[in-house]
């Protein structure tokens, strides 16, 4: 049985559905990462979750429970980070204290457990300073201190990151992600950013448009995506169209533009109209002149180079396989294979790399 | 020009003479303004929670009648509460009139649209995502409110100051319901009218002055405390 | 929230418990010209220590002491507009009007005295000679009994000086309208009273003083039967003490210490 629940949980904006979740499942001890682009309802999500705000309809369940009535017990049985750290007027400890205060906790117990935090946070030295007075970074571990000196039973964290610079937000996701091993404590991240999500997320679950549109492991939701705009959002990067010629064993070949792709078809028939996604980190190229690299790799396009761009530590090159094709490789791999805009080159991908997904209405 | 040097002088000599007199305007003058503050605060305070956090329709409604009320004419007040406080009114049996307390209540109608007003304006000021952050937090109702008055604590104090201050300069309905009765109901506002009136311009500067130094020191404590840093 | 609430609707309520007094009172409706000169804190003051009240001196115009008065308003009035007190007898709303001083109203002005009111023979002549030089005259304009009388000297002395470049309103108490008139070295009129205890502070003079009508001030004891809220006792002993040996004596004596001249004339046989 899961620890929280949404079930039929409706909420409206001004006469507009802004949230519709059927169902949702966050397990004791997991990492639940909810991933979806700007406006995507996430935020709502968090606040019906959290029950900051009621849906119209619908209930939270937690431990099995309906919450019904006075939330108070509920929320006092929770904790929740946003994306602005939003610390009190008032000094970090008193920030850190205030949700123990709240509960009653008092004298030494508290200051105990608001050192504690601060400690494990690394922002112990800041703790008589005034809230309003840190920096980006320091602010956030302090309001990440106030949330886990609660000993939630459900942490929810709303783009907790999404505010910082790069190595600030790397260190400190570094230090969430080993607390939340250490204390197990379930989470419900909330983030716009794949990285993130993959980094920190147990499960995933991608919202769209206020609808829950996929949930399940990050290979699942990564690499099979459901439809085509969950594709496009957690990163398949090629997807083009084609029709399926054949399905054998579970492999489909599919017509690209007049080349056969081989790849996952189950459930797929002869005929359908299909959706060809793969991510260019599946994707290899290689020198023309080393012929087909004996892999088990069961496609073999040749290509030309028409575009390279870096992105992160790595190099995308578009290349043209007489339809897009986009591959991810390293600035070694460039060198060595010497690959520049109008070279030859041979892209291999094996067919369990390659997603379909039916097209809507083909 | 003179006549302000005259007045400084004079209020010097009254304040360091010794003279009673003085110091019995001086205390009606805070006891019935710190007392009418306190009324306005309680009452402003109170209502500017109501509104900026509860009311969700007629909110704007509230809103523009307290600012409307911020700039109610004293004297208009001073004569309704007069003839509500009249003997043949209908309170005429409380015995209030040309008392202390008539001026208090006076006073605190003056005041408490200001205080609410602009306490209102102090709530809505806080970060609406804050109160959110705070019932994430746990709070309770009751706890909810008391944090969004410590975050809005300078406003509201800014809020107070402006409270006392309609009420310790307030003089037209003073005279009208207090009655300007030496002893009693004489503040240092309704003395500087009377000086005035007499003619003796010197004097009423010097009251004015020592107004002027009330407010300096009332105003002056309250900001100082505002502007201290957080208590650790 | 709920606390915020509590406290505004019992600090009020503490507050109005908190303040009865143990003395009765007594509410007096009188006039700036028995206020400014200072004499009405000395009567209050000895018939405090007399008489076991509190006295509440209510210090305004006559126009509004008067129609106070008619709604019970006072326990007893101490004015100098005899029409309008005797309209309060003949309405049956007061018992009895007993007047207790006087003083005089002279027409003051600049020493240079262009008019020439020195030699007047009457006030309406004295106030025909300022209309016919159109030389500038300050009024109160506010109402007040001297303000009544100035217009009844200006009807008798056959102008309508209203609208007259050289007459002008200061719609204020006696004092300050003599320290503008004389800023203005203006003519006005004043009650003696007031004058003579303000005349150190002016360059003003006195130019002619009114004998023949003196400004007459009057204890009007209200009609407790027609007037509930009217405290006739209280009403009684401000009566007493005013018509006693002793108010006469104050009202005969008070001045002399401070201005070197008594500022008014006691009425009755002592």
């Amino acid at each position: 049985m899961s620890l929280l629940s949404l079930r039929d949980v409706s909420v409206a904006h001004g006469g507009r559905e802004v949230l519709r979740v059927d169902a949702l499942d966050v397990n004791g001890g997991e990492v639940l990462a909810v991933l979806g682009p700007n406006g995507a309802g996430k935020s709502t999500l968090v606040q019906v979750l959290a029950l900051l705000q009621k849906p119209a309809s619908g209930e939270v369940r937690f431990a099995g429970e309906p919450v019904r009535g006075n939330t108070l017990a509920y929320r006092r049985r929770v904790a929740v980070v946003f994306q602005e750290p939003l610390l009190l007027d008032a000094s970090v400890k008193s920030n850190v204290g205030a949700g123990l205060a709240f509960r009653g906790v008092a004298g030494d117990e508290r200051r105990r457990r608001v050192h504690e935090w601060l400690d494990r946070f690394g922002v112990a030295h800041l703790a008589k300073r005034s809230g309003r007075m840190l920096s980006g970074g320091e602010a956030q571990r302090v309001s990440l201190a106030r949330a886990f000196v609660l000993e939630p039973e459900v942490l929810f964290l709303d783009e907790p990151f999404s505010a910082l610079d790069a190595p600030t937000r790397h260190a400190l996701i570094d230090d969430l992600s080993a607390m939340l091993s250490d204390t197990a404590i379930a989470t419900v991240f909330v983030t716009h950013d794949r990285a993130e999500a993959l980094r920190l997320g147990d499960r995933i679950a991608v919202l769209m448009g206020g609808r829950v549109r996929q949930v399940g492991t990050p290979a699942e939701v990564f690499g099979s995506p459901v439809d085509e705009e969950v594709a496009q959002f957690v990163g398949a990067e090629t997807i083009v169209a084609g029709r399926v010629q054949s399905v054998d064993e579970g492999v489909a070949v599919v017509n690209v533009a007049g080349h056969a792709v081989e790849g996952g078809g189950e459930a797929m028939a002869v005929g359908d109209e299909v959706l060809v996604c793969l991510r260019p980190e599946d994707v290899v190229l290689g020198a023309v002149h080393e012929g087909v690299i004996p892999t088990s790799a069961r496609n073999h396009l040749p290509a030309r180079v028409t575009r390279i761009v870096p992105s992160g530590p790595f190099l995308r090159v578009e290349v043209d396989a007489g339809f897009p094709l986009v591959a991810l490789i390293t600035k070694q791999s460039r060198e060595d294979l010497g690959i520049e805009p109008g070279a030859d080159v041979i892209a291999t991908f094996k067919a369990s790399a390659v997603h379909l997904i039916r097209k809507r209405g083909g | 020009m003179e006549l302000i040097f005259d007045g400084v002088e004079e209020a010097l000599r009254l304040i360091f003479s010794g003279d009673g007199y003085v110091y019995e305007v001086l205390f009606t003058s805070l006891y019935v303004s710190g007392v009418a503050t306190l009324i306005a605060l309680a009452i402003g305070f109170g209502l500017a929670s109501l509104i900026a956090l509860r009311l969700a329709p007629g909110k704007t409604l509230a809103v523009s009648a307290f600012n409307v009320g911020m700039a109610l004419p004293p004297v208009t007040v001073g004569l309704i509460v007069s003839i509500l406080l009249w003997r043949s009114g209908p309170l005429g049996e409380l015995n209030l009139l040309y008392t202390r307390t008539a001026i208090i209540i006076a006073q605190a109608v003056i005041a408490t649209p200001v205080v609410t007003a602009l306490s209102i304006a102090a709530i809505q000021s806080v970060n609406p995502r804050l109160r959110l952050q705070i019932a994430a937090l746990g709070a309770s109702r009751w706890q909810s409110g008391v944090m969004l008055f410590r975050e809005a604590r300078v406003s509201l104090l800014a809020a107070s100051m402006a409270g006392f201050g309609a009420a310790i300069s307030e003089v037209g309905a003073t005279m009208v319901v207090g009655g300007n009765i030496k002893g009693s109901t004489r503040t240092l506002t309704s003395a500087t009218v009377l000086e005035v009136q007499k003619g003796n311009f010197d004097t009423g500067i010097a009251f004015s002055m020592i107004l002027l130094v009330v407010i300096f020191f009332v105003v002056g404590g309250i900001t100082f405390v505002q502007q201290r840093r957080p208590a650790s | 929230m709920r606390l915020a609430i509590a406290l505004a609707v019992a600090a009020p309520l503490l507050l109005l418990a908190g303040c009865g007094d143990s003395k009765d009172q007594l509410l007096l409706g009188t006039t700036t010209s028995v206020q400014d000169p200072g004499l009405l804190d000395e009567l209050v003051a000895a018939f405090e220590d007399e008489y076991d009240y509190d006295v509440k001196p209510i210090v305004q115009g006559s126009g509004q002491i008067l129609e106070l008065a008619r709604q019970g308003e006072f326990d007893v009035i101490f004015t100098h507009s005899p029409a309008d007190e005797q309209k309060l007898l003949d309405d049956g709303l007061a018992m009895d009007r007993t007047p207790v001083m006087q003083n005089y109203f002279e027409a003051v002005g600049p020493s240079s005295d262009p008019a020439g009111v020195r030699d007047a023979d009457s006030m309406a002549d004295a106030f025909a000679r300022i209309g016919e030089a159109e030389a500038s005259f300050l009024s109160r304009g506010d109402g007040s009994g001297t303000h009544k009388r100035e217009l009844a000297i200006w009807e008798e002395a056959g102008i309508d000086p209203s609208g007259q470049s050289w007459y002008r309103e200061s719609s204020s108490g006696q004092g300050q309208t003599l320290v503008f008139a004389n800023d203005a070295e203006s003519y006005t009129i004043v009650d003696n009273s007031t004058f003579d205890s303000f005349v150190a502070e002016v360059d003003l003079q006195e130019l002619y003083r009114d004998t023949e009508k003196p400004n007459v001030y009057s204890v009007i004891r209200l009609n407790g039967g027609e007037l509930d809220d009217v405290n006739t006792a209280a009403g009684d002993a401000w009566y007493e003490f005013l018509t006693s040996v002793e108010g006469q004596q104050l009202i005969a004596g008070y001045g002399r210490e401070d201005f070197g001249t008594p500022l008014f004339e006691p009425l009755l046989a002592q």
